[in-house]
């Protein structure tokens, strides 16, 4: 490269740009995430500790819980993965029928991809939970559709982010079928509608 | 079954009913003594049983291709999602007799290479017990699943060294072949015993009784010597700790209990070809709780076979060839099912079926009383519990290797344990090494015809 000038003035915007995007991690323990289903039997449950991903948030993005937050929307890049097959009901038949309606071979994760976090109101105390409304695009079984999550976010100090909330899905919406296997005891039809439960820690990724 | 109906009307048995496919339900009828005189409607609710759900494939490669390695391959090659790439072993009659068995696996005649084959995901170890440490310290190191033959060792340093190496590859399934531990009709009686149905448990005995001389012929020397590894005391640990090994594992685990001291008795007299193992042996076992057990076993002599008995101040309660039976106390409290059990007559004793799946037998139409179908060995249930734990693990490191950094081995740990609800029963490092304890010193007092005190250090692991 010939201008050591415009190098460095590159380097020094990249350097800006770079710095200003904070990187939360996912954190290996602490996470869980729940899913609630019914059929015609009986309601089911499965469950998994491991949400991987990160979520990247610029300098105006309140983390500090000891500054007044301040409402408004704020672009964020996010990827909160769950790996289909550490969703497990505790009966190896069910997390068999189950992964395989979700065409695990296929799409082996469920993807949410955050675009925006937009914040209402700040919290009625500094340091409390913060109600947050997530936009972004929930991916499962290759299929990807637009979903806003109403969700708390905690902060302990600057170097913890903790998402939790909840939403409903449909199976269908996302071209899953209702999985209706054969047992011995008869037909299990399941219900379409499932309710998803998480709780998801992240943590400060150091530079 | 086929779906002719359990029961057939057997009239007369000439050869043509047994060629003509109506063998099995005949030759069963002959074998129970019971003969139906007409054919059981067919249920209408259960049709064919469908199709039981398995999880993806776990690739296997056996160690070991004797009598006991070529059951495991019979074993995996019965289960849908237990593919055998590989087979080993080193000595080339063996491991032809396998490739007969599983001609798609690669025959290897060195374990080393076998566990450099990176299509191997789990390792079956069914060599002579003597040679099991090395080979689960290396498998264990190559990263594989490690389903190891009970007894884990023929000493107890050794046994200790493969548990605590077990415990220590988090990335790794470890089985000890205890494989009562998986099965259902044991599993069924667990929490019937530890509810107390039998009462205040006051002595236990255990049996097995065969005419066999345990010597395997050979046609030279040196592979003589090799192949009766099982006869001599520095490579055996004895008719307890190969056989009576999983007889006293289900009773300590019944009982939820462990010996305080064993006195042995050993003697060789049917077999005195220069052996230093005995032929016969009795061992009597003290516990704390103020209960006795007597295990008594000879190669001598087959009558009366294979057992475990139970008393307790209720009910005493048998368990023979995967079934049970309770027989109660004329004064014992009355459980109120009773009267709806199947009963079966033991000489003047009347036992009480103790039916694995008599709830299902019922949905299905059939009656709780009737003779139960046969099941699967324990063996099936065992190697089904390995693969399915073994796929658990794997996906489970695979899952956070994908998310996290692999080498924080305590968050690894704690996530695997979460799985650990998903997990089949089946005996690990720990139930495998306790009973091994257990056996190689009641052995070890067969042997010397002492009376040996357990001490607690010998059951200690001591994981760093």
């Amino acid at each position: 490269m010939k201008n050591p000038i415009l190098i460095s003035l590159f380097l020094t915007l990249v350097a800006i740009n770079t710095q200003a995007a904070t990187r939360y991690a996912a954190q290996p323990t602490g996470s869980k995430m729940r899913v609630d289903g019914t059929s015609n039997i009986h309601d089911w449950v499965v469950e998994s500790a491991l949400i991987g991903g990160w979520i990247e948030v610029d300098e105006k993005f309140p983390v500090d819980p000891a500054v007044t937050v301040v409402p408004g929307k704020f672009e964020v890049k996010a990827l909160v993965s769950i790996s289909v097959r550490s969703l497990k009901s505790g009966k190896t038949a069910m997390d068999v029928v189950m992964h395989e309606a979700m065409k695990f071979e296929k799409q082996p994760r469920i993807q949410y991809s955050i675009k925006t976090i937009a914040i209402k109101a700040a919290p009625a105390k500094a340091g409390d939970p913060v109600n947050v409304e997530a936009m972004g695009d929930l991916n499962v079984s290759g299929v990807s559709k637009p979903v806003t999550i109403n969700m708390t976010m905690q902060r302990t100090d600057k170097n913890e982010l903790i998402f939790t909330g909840q939403t409903a899905v449909k199976m269908t919406d996302f071209g899953i079928t209702p999985p209706q296997p054969k047992l011995a005891l008869g037909l299990i039809k399941t219900g379409d509608e499932v309710k998803l439960k998480f709780e998801w820690r992240t943590q400060r990724a150091e530079k | 079954m086929n779906g002719r109906g359990y029961y057939q009307s057997v009239v007369s048995l000439d050869r043509r009913d047994f060629i003509a496919g109506g063998s099995t339900a005949a030759l069963l009828a002959l074998l129970q003594g019971k003969l139906s005189a007409q054919e059981k409607p067919k249920p209408a609710a259960a049709p064919e049983e469908p199709k039981k759900p398995v999880g993806p494939p776990v690739k296997c490669g056996v160690i070991g291709c004797g009598v006991w390695g070529r059951e495991l391959i019979n074993g995996l090659l019965r289960l849908p999602n237990a593919p055998i790439t590989a087979i080993c072993d080193h000595y080339p009659a063996f491991l032809n007799r396998a490739k007969n068995l599983a001609p798609n696996a690669k025959a290897y005649a060195s374990h080393a290479e076998l566990l450099a084959d990176k299509e191997v995901e789990a390792v079956l170890i069914a060599t002579p017990t003597h040679q099991h440490r090395a080979l689960v310290e290396a498998a264990l190191k190559a990263g594989k699943h490690v389903y190891c033959e009970a007894p884990l060792a023929h000493t107890i340093e050794e046994a200790r060294a493969i548990a605590k190496s077990a415990k220590a590859a988090v990335k790794s399934n470890f089985q000890s072949g205890l494989n009562l531990r998986s099965d259902p009709q044991r599993l069924f009686l667990l929490p019937f015993i530890r509810s107390g149905a039998m009462g205040a448990p006051l002595r236990t005995r255990a049996q097995r009784n065969k005419k066999e001389s345990w010597r395997r012929a050979s046609p030279n020397p040196e592979r003589e010597k090799e192949i009766n590894w099982r006869l001599d005391k520095l490579t055996s640990a004895g008719l307890i700790g190969e056989i009576g090994i999983h007889q006293l594992d289900l009773i300590h685990w019944m009982l939820s209990t462990r010996p305080a001291a064993v006195q042995g008795y050993g003697r060789t007299l049917q077999w005195k070809d220069g052996r230093t193992v005995p032929d016969t042996v009795h061992a009597i076992f003290e516990y704390a709780n103020g209960m006795t057990s007597s295990y008594e076993s000879t190669l001598g002599n087959s009558f009366d076979g294979e057992y475990e008995m139970m008393y307790g101040s209720d009910a005493a309660i048998m368990i023979r060839q995967n079934k049970a039976w309770m027989f109660k106390e004329v004064d014992s409290p009355l459980l109120g099912w009773e009267v709806y059990a199947r009963k079966d007559q033991f000489h003047k004793e009347t036992g009480i079926a103790l039916v694995a799946n008599a709830t299902k037998l019922v949905a299905q139409g059939e009656n709780a009383t009737d003779e139960v179908p046969p099941t699967q060995t324990p063996l099936h249930f065992a190697l089904e519990a390995f693969i399915a734990n073994s796929d658990i693990t794997g996906t489970a490191v695979r899952d956070f290797a994908e998310n996290f950094d692999i080498t924080d081995i305590k968050a690894l740990r704690e996530y695997i344990a979460t799985t650990a609800k998903s997990r089949m029963p089946a005996a690990g490092a720990d139930e495998g090494f306790e009973s091994a304890v257990v056996a190689i010193k009641a052995h070890e007092a067969t042997l010397n015809n002492s009376r040996i005190v357990f001490q607690d250090d010998w059951f200690k692991i001591a994981t760093s």
